[in-house]
């Protein structure tokens, strides 16, 4: 009896001791391989693509690194001491204003439409200033421009010179992600994700889809044989589905956040 | 063949071992509202697969919730084979011993027998990309799904939404 009594109470404890784990929650390990590369050396390689040869500190990436320059010679840059004119590169004609400039954007009305841009001379209310610390402020008198506190306040932001805009691969230096399916390497497609965070003025949602559609292309070309639909599949649906999750999360939010107040200011 | 005799201690041992394998292999979950055989499908699930240029494991995290799935899928890398990616999210049925389970681009059908899950699996690739009337290619095999731990593990701390 005392046998078959010790027997009902261990079997009583190792049957409960099983019920515990199968409630317990845990954390998803969504860890990844280790950082690929230097931010600063990534941004110097990028910032010294172009032809002629590299521009002394050259900075404030106009255009991602990665995308197609419209003229052939690498990603463009404007140098210290000029400022980017918001939205230049997408109309194909970069152009970094000088201190004695300010940046002027126009609507294409004919032709190829779209918008365009122009460094004209830097004038205010009579007064000349200087376009690249100041600008024209509402009462028609320059003023400086400073930090961004609050994104949704400032919609005309406009790009800070001198600043580098720091990319660090996939996810943030706090929350990493996978940086590669196998042997496609997501790592400068993330990249420029970063750099479109900091590139002022960027939509959130357009340098999104961007990355998602890069990734996906590096999917596409790296599992491109019939015999690897397996992969193909995985790694676009991964990249697809649930990056545009993870791109939803309170996380990429304040990455975007961040980035753009570091690449942004603003006329008060 | 020779007997050997049995003490009292031995005897004792042999009939605790028994009861307990006896009863650990009941069913370790809570009493259900179904039955007494009712075994809930949460937990981890995997299977292999043959993704042409190898053989992929897919992994589906599951909560059961009355009848009710979701949780995560996932695949392994195939240079890595013991890192899993998340794929997709997941929602899905089940009526009895049959289970159906749906994402974005898959779509599982297959009966609980005997612990394991067995049934068919359709993949579909991604639409994105694809000329108008074009039509995305997909495949569809057999898979089977072998449970391996009841413990759910879910994205870190809320940080993506719940599945």
């Amino acid at each position: 009896m005392r046998c078959v009594l010790a027997a009902l109470t261990l079997l009583f404890l190792g049957c409960g001791l099983g019920l515990d784990l199968e409630t317990k929650q845990q954390a998803l390990d969504l860890s990844c391989s280790a950082d690929a590369g230097s931010l600063l050396s990534a941004t110097q390689y990028y910032c010294n693509l172009g032809s002629p040869p590299p521009l002394p500190q050259t900075i404030a990436c106009c255009v991602p690194p990665g995308t197609e320059p419209t003229n052939g010679g690498g990603a463009y840059c404007c140098p210290s001491g000029t400022i980017c004119c918001p939205g230049s590169e997408a109309a194909g004609y970069l152009h970094c204003c000088n201190s004695g400039t300010t940046c002027h954007i126009f609507k294409n009305v004919e032709g190829r439409g779209g918008f365009d841009a122009w460094c004209l001379p830097a004038i205010c209310g009579g007064v000349a200033f200087d376009g690249v610390t100041q600008c024209c402020g509402a009462t028609g008198a320059p003023v400086a421009k400073t930090p961004i506190a609050n994104l949704a306040d400032f919609p005309d932001r406009i790009s800070r010179p001198n600043y580098i805009v720091p990319v660090n691969g996939c996810g943030t230096s706090e929350h990493r992600l996978p940086s590669n399916w196998g042997k496609a390497d997501f790592t400068p497609a993330c990249n420029d994700h970063d750099t479109c965070y900091g590139t002022c003025p960027r939509a959130k949602q357009s340098c999104d889809d961007q990355l998602l559609s890069a990734m996906d292309a590096i999917c596409v070309s790296r599992f491109n044989r019939v015999t690897d639909f397996g992969d193909r599949w995985g790694c676009r649906t991964s990249a697809q589905k649930f990056g545009r999750l993870v791109l939803a999360t309170a996380i990429a939010n304040n990455a975007y956040d961040s980035a753009q107040k570091g690449g942004c200011q603003c006329c008060l | 063949m020779p007997v050997l005799p049995l003490g009292a201690r031995t005897k004792c041992v042999f009939l605790l071992a028994g009861v307990l394998a006896a009863g650990c292999t009941k069913s370790p979950q809570p009493t259900p509202a179904r039955g007494p055989t009712y075994d809930s499908l949460t937990g981890v699930w995997e299977g292999g697969f043959d993704a042409g240029s190898r053989l992929a494991k897919l992994r589906f995290t599951l909560v059961e919730d009355a009848g009710t799935l979701s949780g995560f899928e996932a695949m392994n890398d195939p240079d890595q084979p013991d890192y899993f990616h998340t794929i997709d999210v997941l929602s899905g049925v089940r009526h009895a011993n049959d289970v159906s389970l749906q994402a974005s681009t898959a779509n599982v059908t297959a009966t609980l027998d005997g612990g394991h899950l067995i049934g068919a699996a359709t993949l579909t690739e991604p639409s994105e990309g694809l000329d108008a009337g074009e039509q995305p290619a997909s495949v569809t095999f057999n898979l089977e799904l072998i449970r391996t731990t009841t413990t759910v593990v879910f994205p870190d701390a809320g940080e993506l939404p719940p599945p």
